[in-house]
């Protein structure tokens, strides 16, 4: 709650519209935001049509028709043909308009629908507090941190391990949410590189909004480097996964596998750990708090 | 049963209250959404509040929405046709009947996850088959509807009071009573568009999101609807009228924003975040809140005999005004920055500057509210001033203003025969407004009643007990509720209802048409002056 | 006050200003009834959704636990109760006398608990073989859904022995008539809620 004041300072710089307000949608780093921007102008833009008559026309009315004016003065007239034709048909054709522009731009947009040949697949997987990435194929994990490459389709696949979490990066893409037993798909790409912040943006408990997710685009050399810099790193696996589900921050799972700074970056090695973590749901045996990952009773011995 | 239903709400608003004081409420948010309130994620007693809270008022709501339907449907005046009702009775018409119909999904929700908490179901819990997306379906089946509860019978409000203060008739009656209609019926096909981003497929998101739009023509057409009862008027800027100004155009934002949000593919992107959060008060205080309060201004001399006080009032409204839109229009900003809702802190400066903003218009609405109370205050201390016995402050159009004020407690003490649409205004202009019946006859009413008391009682209780898991008291509160019911079932009618004998209402209603007779009628000119009793000369004559 | 009379259960305009007064809470509870019909409706949607492979979770079925001969019989009882409850009413309509109208409704009762036992009873058998509610989301939706019309026939019984009770008391009121009036309505509706269950849930659960 204090932190923002060191915001204060950037008041008339904001207010002025530097570059830093514009954040998230505002600013994309690829097609699917950057498309998703152009629909919110367009809409709003139709939709002016229907706005604009009461924004100009309520002032101009209550002012014209004040009654120390003594204008004109029907008090009987309750109807005219062509007022309601207007008023119901031109709301109307902008409706039909606008449905039209909803439809396509909604399968256009639709996060199950892949972007280009082979994508990379990103495995998420959500935890109080923290997001879980794994890149099955490259066998690598992270946590908090998911690095991208330029110009590759991406197909994000999302679970969580706890309770609903909806998963956004706005600057490439909406959100999806991710729950447990369930599988949500995400399909995204970046076609520039940089950073951006996404997030859970569903409220999950007291460390919330410790839940981002930094997020690098680098090109496709870089990013190559970037994944085979984790053979030397800590091993993911079963044991220390359950270790790592435990509620906590992304503080707690730096302090976990001795990770002081820089990005959390992880050997995979269990490499079908995502496949185990949607099935335990769907065995036929209870989950009890103790095998539960964000309960307060959970023990990681449980879960093992 | 009006008394049982406001006992019932009473009791759910003392059960949150209780938790309040004494501990812990839901964490959940309003939605309650589990499995993050299953047992195994909170083992608090924080959604068992929640949970008994809203199913107790629930029934209540439910009763409500019964009693107000057959009322409208059965018990109206000789000659009140539908289609020469008010249109607020039809816009709370609508709203009882979406009670009737929303209230039960809502209650079922909630008692299923009390059973997955309490008796370890499987309705919403991760394992063993339960889902939560069930939830999120039901819950909205009630959710959704519910905001057109909570509006529809402002829109009535508004009607009344632009024809009411711009002394006209109100334009496209019969466009009205349809909108409010088809908006009651949309109202429960949209549903799905709180969860766009669950993952189904995008033509079941292309289906909800266009039944969303279409909710936003009938809507449409009664804004400009009430454009056109103000054209050609005789407008006063009343309070209620202040109240309207922000309204027409705040609410009218709210509705861009709704037409934003309707589409999918940008909703993915502002979906849980404070552009959601200021869309739906941007409709809801603007649209239902200040309709409220002008609604108060407007039927409060009806009620207690005694206009608002005009001076503060205005001011009240005016900070409103103001308030909301510096809270509340910044929030809009920072959705499309990516800000979640229900955000506890937050390291982003791009924030700060839009937070302070909207922190600023939070006190202003403090002030507002603040203002509320001392108009409140200030009214009370000179009701004698501000008194309107005669019943008609506002030149009214409707009939509710043909009664004293505050009304008897048989409101009318004849039955009226109703012709017109505005009846009042049409009998003021051929001169009848103010006949005397030829008889009057013996009025029936039921007696005074300890049962919505006793049950209010009982239900909080049992709420209480419940969530503490006392089960003997819970049984026992429980009890106490069909076992009333019945006592009540055998008492003899003469015990349940009383007659007030025609001469009792003749000699009051008497003793009014007297001092109407005695009294000077008031131009809306000196509306705002002590002159103003409640009897008024017609509007277009001159004074 | 505008009286337009629904046809099908009313009192008849041999009851004089009673019929009249009964319109608008007849009504209301029709309404009501309308608002239950929600309830459940929502209940019949959830035991579909789980009424799958998934919803089950690896735990016992319709075909191990239901017993249809008991169905059938629970089934029989509460229809002929429709049967007596609605001779009951009749019985008041046609001014048959208290006794008469007190007759059939016991006969009601008596069928409704008929009803009420059996059905305790294959719950009874379904939980010894394991099948508690706590199993599988299809068993907590069976419960509830088989449950809340169990509850709401228990409710019926309280009130039918109430009936009773007014009927004893006061038969020439108003108020008495109009409550016959209502509980014949909702006990009615709980038939047709009950055909629902046995159609969805026992018929098609074993189908």
């Amino acid at each position: 709650m204090i932190r923002w004041k060191s915001g204060l300072p950037f008041l008339c710089v904001c207010m002025a519209g530097s570059a830093s307000w514009a954040r998230g949608i505002l600013s994309p780093l690829g097609p699917v935001a950057e498309a998703q921007r152009a629909h919110l102008i367009t809409v709003t833009a139709v939709t002016m049509v229907a706005v604009l008559p009461v924004l100009i026309g309520v002032p101009l009315i209550l002012w014209r028709y004040r009654r120390v004016k003594k204008g004109v003065y029907r008090p009987d007239f309750e109807y005219s043909r062509g007022l309601e034709l207007a008023m119901w048909g031109v709301p109307f054709v902008l409706f039909v308009l606008l449905s039209i522009l909803l439809w396509r731009s909604t399968i256009a947009l639709d996060p199950y629908r892949p972007l280009g040949p082979d994508p990379l697949e990103v495995q998420v997987v959500g935890l109080d507090w923290k997001w879980v990435f794994l890149y099955p194929e490259q066998g690598v994990a992270t946590v908090g941190t998911l690095v991208l490459p330029e110009d590759r389709p991406v197909t994000l696949k999302l679970t969580t391990d706890t309770v609903m979490q909806s998963f956004m990066v706005p600057a490439l893409s909406g959100q999806i949410y991710a729950m447990p037993g369930m599988v949500t798909t995400q399909n995204l790409i970046a076609d520039r590189t940089g950073v951006a912040e996404g997030r859970n943006m569903q409220f999950n408990g007291p460390d919330f909004a410790q839940q981002t997710v930094r997020t690098e685009v680098l090109t496709e050399g870089d990013w190559t480097d970037w994944m085979e810099a984790a053979a030397s790193a800590p091993v993911l696996d079963v044991t220390s996964y359950a270790e790592l589900a435990r509620a906590g921050t992304i503080e707690d799972a730096r302090l976990q596998f001795g990770i002081a700074e820089g990005p959390i970056r992880l050997r995979l090695g269990a490499p079908d750990l995502f496949s185990t973590i949607v099935d335990r749901y769907h065995r036929g045996q209870p989950v009890p708090a103790s095998a539960q990952p964000g309960a307060p009773g959970y023990q990681p011995e449980a879960l093992r | 049963m009006n008394q049982v239903s406001l006992g019932l709400t009473t009791a759910g608003a003392a059960l949150m209250m209780i938790s309040l004081v004494i501990g812990e409420f839901a964490t959940g948010g309003w939605t309650n959404y589990p499995p993050y309130t299953g047992a195994v994620f909170s083992p608090g007693v924080g959604p068992d509040y929640w949970i008994w809270s809203v199913v107790i008022a629930g029934i209540g709501s439910l009763m409500s929405g019964i009693n107000f339907c057959v009322t409208i449907y059965k018990c109206r005046a000789p000659g009140m046709t539908l289609m020469r009702m008010p249109l607020f009775v039809w816009t709370t018409l609508c709203s009882a009947i979406m009670l009737v119909y929303a209230m039960p999904p809502i209650t079922v929700s909630s008692l299923m996850l009390a059973l997955d908490r309490v008796l370890g179901f499987h309705f919403f819990t991760n394992d063993l088959g339960g889902n939560m997306m069930n939830y999120a379906n039901i819950f909205w089946m009630f959710g959704h509807p519910e905001v057109y509860i909570l509006v529809l019978p402002a829109y009535g409000i508004w009607s009344e009071i632009a024809s009411t203060f711009s002394s006209k008739r109100l334009y496209g009656y019969s466009s009205l009573v349809l909108a409010t209609m088809a908006i009651a019926v949309i109202a429960f096909t949209v549903w799905l568009h709180h969860f766009f981003t669950m993952g189904q497929s995008a033509s079941v998101n292309i289906a909800f999101g266009i039944a969303t739009m279409v909710i936003a023509v009938p809507t449409g057409v009664k804004v400009y609807d009430w454009m056109a009862t103000l054209w050609r008027g005789r407008i006063r800027m009343t309070v209620p009228m202040v109240y309207m100004t922000g309204f027409f155009i705040l609410f009218t934002v709210g509705g861009l924003t709704g037409v934003i949000l309707a589409n999918p593919s940008v909703d993915y992107q502002v979906h849980n975040s404070v552009f959601l959060v200021a869309h739906f008060h941007n409709v809801l205080i603007p649209g239902v809140l200040y309709g409220v309060l002008a609604g108060i201004h407007y039927w409060f001399p009806k009620v207690f005999g005694f206009r608002l006080d005009e001076r503060t009032g205005r001011l009240t409204a005016w900070l409103w005004v103001i308030g909301f839109s510096l809270t509340f229009l910044p929030l809009y900003v920072l959705g499309l920055q990516g800000m979640p809702r229900r955000l506890p802190s937050f390291t982003e400066a791009a924030y700060g500057p839009w937070v302070t903003i909207a922190g600023f218009g939070a006190l202003v609405i403090l002030l507002a509210l603040t203002m509320l109370f001392v108009t409140l205050w200030v009214s009370i201390r000179q009701r004698g001033q501000l008194s309107v016995p005669l019943g008609d402050p506002w030149d009214g159009r409707t009939l509710e203003w043909s009664i004293p004020s505050p009304a008897p407690a048989w409101n009318f003490a004849t039955i009226p025969v109703v012709r017109d649409r505005d009846d009042f205004v049409a009998r003021k202009g051929a001169g009848q407004a103010y006949e005397a019946p030829a008889r009057y006859e013996d009025i029936e009413m039921p007696r005074p009643t300890y049962l919505g008391l006793t049950l209010c009682l009982a239900m909080t209780v049992m709420g209480f007990a419940i969530v503490w898991h006392i089960w003997w008291l819970a049984l026992v509160s429980f009890v106490i509720v069909p076992a009333s019911l019945i006592y009540r079932a055998f008492l003899p009618e003469s015990e349940v209802e009383a007659v007030v004998p025609a001469a009792v209402v003749a000699a009051e209603d008497r003793a009014w048409r007297k001092a109407i007779a005695e009294a000077r009628g008031v131009t809306r000119d000196e509306e705002d002056s002590p002159a103003n009793c409640g009897l008024a000369a017609p509007e277009g004559e001159p004074a | 006050m505008i009286h337009r009379l629904y046809p099908g259960l009313n009192l008849g305009p041999a009851h004089g200003d009673d019929h009249a007064e009964a319109e608008p809470v007849i009504f209301g509870f029709w309404v009501f009834l309308m608002s239950d019909l929600i309830t459940f409706g929502i209940l019949f949607a959830t035991y579909a959704t789980s009424a799958t492979t998934m919803g089950r979770a690896g735990g016992p079925g319709p075909a191990e636990l239901f017993n249809l001969g008991s169905v059938a019989l629970q089934t029989g009882a509460l229809l002929a109760s429709s049967l007596t409850c609605g001779l009951a009413a009749l019985a008041v309509k046609h001014r048959l006398g208290s006794g008469t109208a007190v007759g059939w409704l016991i006969a009601t009762m008596l069928l409704g608990t008929m009803f009420l036992g059996l059905e305790l009873r294959d719950f009874h058998q379904m939980i010894g073989a394991g099948a508690t509610p706590d199993r599988s989301a299809w068993l907590s939706s069976y419960f509830a859904l088989v449950g809340l019309h169990g509850l709401h026939i228990s409710a019926g019984l309280i009130w039918a022995a109430v009936m009773i009770g007014l009927l004893h008391r006061q038969p020439e009121e108003g108020r008495t008539k109009q409550r016959l009036l209502m509980f014949g309505l909702y006990w009615h509706f709980l038939d047709l809620i009950w055909i629902g269950i046995l159609s969805v849930v026992f018929l098609a659960g074993l189908a």
